[in-house]
């Protein structure tokens, strides 16, 4: 079996992300999301918000386009053991749990929490669950992602 | 990209009911070019979305949309019905189908409950984003505190 059931609970190297209106524009307008408060700082901070706010989803980017923290390594995600290609995205879950704005620096730190096998009609599939828990720059949690991803074919 | 959006003037706790249905959200036909600005956009490059060869060798029939640009739709969808992402709690799917170009997704959702918690007045709803023949594409759930009137 490819998932590397030794890592479960391990925390891998911390990412950050510097949140930014740019990038928060640029993700909204992706999605095709033309709500104004997402586009114009005063359209945000006439809805109550301080800045442009982060729609529901945007903390993916926090995941692709943040970087180690240097000098603090444990594991990558490389010593999970995942395949390196025909991982399948299972389920995504967020829970909010403070907000996030531009001018935030959230640090993410992920764990694989748990792994599961299933004989499936394609061969022995392997569900993978990772959980990471992000904080902002006062240590305050604000975010916490539970995704799942499942390999098939690892009987071959 | 633009969207057909139904927007909604601040929701109340006490104006909700189980049962009622969301304000649906009628996206734009998926085409190559979002794919590829939601590439760039999130930071996800596997060519499997935005490399039509990869999708066609695989067996796919050309590139499927990022799972996450279906749950970005139903973002979307909920942001719009709770006139932000201020109140949402909890948001989470499951993917059940591969997306192809130029295929349209509606979102829609209905809620199933509402209580009140420590003083917060909750809602819960189930979400679904399906394609112009029905199929599912994902389903979840979402949670949001939202303001009462009392």
């Amino acid at each position: 079996m490819a998932v590397n059931r030794d890592m479960i609970g391990q925390p891998l190297t911390p990412t950050t992300f510097e949140v930014e209106r740019g990038k928060i524009r640029e993700f909204a307008g992706a999605i095709g999301d033309q709500n104004p408060i997402y586009h114009r700082v005063e359209a945000a901070q006439a809805a109550g918000y301080s800045d442009l706010p982060a729609p529901p989803t945007f903390p993916t980017t926090f995941s692709f386009w943040g970087k180690p923290v240097e000098g603090d390594h444990t594991y990558s995600a490389k010593d999970l053991g995942f395949p390196s290609t025909g991982g399948l995205h299972g389920e995504e879950e967020y829970t909010y749990l403070a907000p996030i704005y531009p001018g935030d620096t959230v640090t993410g730190v992920r764990k694989l929490i748990d792994v599961k096998t299933r004989e499936g009609k394609l061969g022995t599939m392997e569900i993978a669950t990772l959980e990471t828990l992000y904080t902002n720059q006062n240590g305050q949690e604000v975010l916490k992602v539970r995704s799942t991803v499942i390999f098939t074919g690892g009987a071959k | 990209m633009t969207t057909e959006t139904a927007a909604q003037a601040k929701i109340f706790y006490e104006d909700v009911e189980v049962g009622n249905e969301l304000p649906p959200l009628v996206n734009n036909p998926v085409l190559h070019t979002h794919l590829v600005r939601y590439a760039g956009a999130s930071g996800d490059f596997n060519p499997l979305h935005t490399d039509p060869q990869v999708g066609m060798n695989m067996g796919l029939g050309g590139p499927i949309a990022h799972g996450m640009l279906i749950m970005g739709f139903l973002g979307h969808f909920v942001s719009d019905y709770l006139g932000g992402p201020a109140g949402l709690k909890r948001f989470g799917v499951r993917f059940q189908g591969m997306t192809h170009h130029n295929e349209v997704i509606t979102c829609t959702g209905v809620i199933t409950n509402k209580f009140v918690e420590n003083g917060e007045h909750y809602i819960e709803a189930s979400i679904v984003a399906k394609d112009q023949n029905g199929d599912t594409k994902a389903s979840g759930s979402f949670n949001a505190a939202l303001p009462s009137k009392g």
